[in-house]
């Protein structure tokens, strides 16, 4: 069972939902032919239906990543900060364990990730800070990075003054 | 207007955003090494038209070889022909770097490493076009719908980072005194990229075989250039730390 959050921040607003969007545009285009009735023969009907049978699934992961979005929270419960984005994702991070949170720019690398202009999700590679644990509107630059130990976590809060505010008053021996 | 335009314009488009983000991104957010991009938009066009077909069907006249024999052809001119492109396309993207205006942005082994990578972009989005434009101009696949050029969106997308990484491998050896490394590091790193069509067109490998050679080698060159890219500062950078604890 979920525990109570004393507090919610949204997101900060952004156009990834755009580029998202582009993306499944993109993905849905090979089987237009498909979707669009034309006669298929031979080859060509053969190498569509893979196609279909390859892509299908990656529209619905893209639908299900979408209408998630509106559901991206920042929550800070009792003892954690919970990052969550309706049923895809779920990071608790609880406060004892967190050792550093600061603003920063980060280089993404070229392994492929859910990190587009605006979104980034899961597990991101970056260049210069490794592998961080995302669920935020923006993919590199003014992103908030929360560290513990041994994983970071990346996220974009609208208010990011109140967000910090509130979350000093819940981290231990707070220094900045 | 022949049905490939409207996915060569997406291609040219995505392929301009994608590439030159990324270039921007990796130079420390600089807009230095972006401006030199379009040097490399006009050079697939001119090394296609003006030196690779004339070359080949110069050499094939002369020999008298005809066209279209396949795997008849005598092996040599099969391996001039495959050799024209990583050849003649590695020396003609570092051309540009002979302007002043280039060599000024080249101060360094790790500039160098930069603007080679924005020459060999350019000319990836330069030859998108030329290719479509080719294409299109062939008729030969006017019965197919635009939407059908998925796959040359998907090759031409891709292959845009590999020309970058070729021509920023050749000139960071350049810049370190060993032009010649450069030279066959990027022609062999094209050869290699373009076996597999090479082998698909002469009938010894099948088609999804070249396209998996394809897969693996642009893999390869995208572990290298992760290996041995210059990791350049941020021009501004904008950290604030709000926490750190124990101290």
């Amino acid at each position: 069972m979920a525990e109570p959050a004393l507090t919610s921040f949204a997101p900060a607003r952004s156009y990834g939902w755009a580029w998202l969007v582009g993306l499944i545009a993109l993905v849905v285009l090979p089987m237009l032919p498909v979707l669009l009735g034309v006669p298929l023969e031979g080859e060509d009907a053969v190498a569509v239906w893979v196609t279909v049978a390859v892509m299908l699934p990656i529209v619905a992961f893209l639908l299900v990543t979408l209408l998630s979005l509106p559901a991206m929270r920042y929550e800070l419960t009792r003892d954690a900060l919970v990052l969550s984005c309706g049923p895809l994702l779920r990071y608790r991070i609880p406060y004892a364990e967190i050792v550093d949170v600061r603003r920063t720019d980060l280089t993404p690398s070229l392994w492929s990730s859910m990190r587009l202009p605006g979104l980034a999700l899961w597990a991101v590679p970056y260049s210069d800070a490794g592998k961080v644990y995302m669920c935020a509107t923006r993919m590199a630059k003014g992103v908030m990075l929360v560290s513990t130990a041994t994983k970071r976590y990346g996220l974009s809060p609208a208010d990011e003054d109140a967000f910090i505010a509130a979350l000093r008053m819940m981290l231990p021996r707070a220094h900045a | 207007m022949p049905t490939i335009v409207p996915m060569a314009v997406i291609t040219v488009v995505l392929s301009a955003a994608l590439w030159g983000a990324f270039l921007y991104t990796y130079s420390g957010r600089s807009w230095r090494f972006l401006a030199l991009v379009p040097l490399g938009l006009p050079l697939s066009a001119l090394v296609n038209l003006g030196v690779k077909g004339p070359l080949a069907a110069g050499v094939g006249a002369a020999a008298g070889i005809e066209s279209g024999l396949g795997l008849e052809t005598p092996a040599w001119f099969l391996v001039f022909l495959f050799l024209l492109s990583p050849v003649f396309e590695e020396l003609i993207k570092v051309l540009p770097a002979a302007l002043p205006a280039v060599r000024r942005r080249m101060s360094s082994p790790v500039d160098a490493f930069l603007a080679g990578l924005a020459l060999g972009i350019g000319f990836g989005i330069g030859e998108a076009a030329y290719l479509g434009w080719q294409i299109g101009a062939s008729g030969a696949y006017e019965m197919y719908p635009w939407y059908a050029f998925t796959g040359f969106l998907g090759e031409r997308l891709v292959v845009v980072f590999a020309h970058g990484f070729m021509t920023a491998v050749f000139l960071w050896l350049a810049a370190g005194k060993r032009p010649t490394a450069g030279f066959l590091a990027a022609a062999g790193a094209h050869a290699v990229l373009n076996a597999g069509a090479m082998l698909y067109q002469l009938g010894l490998a099948p088609e999804w075989a070249a396209g998996l050679s394809l897969v693996v080698t642009l893999i390869g060159c995208a572990l290298v250039f992760e290996r041995i890219r210059p990791r350049v500062p941020r021009a501004s950078a904008d950290e604030v730390v709000y926490y750190h604890a124990g101290e």
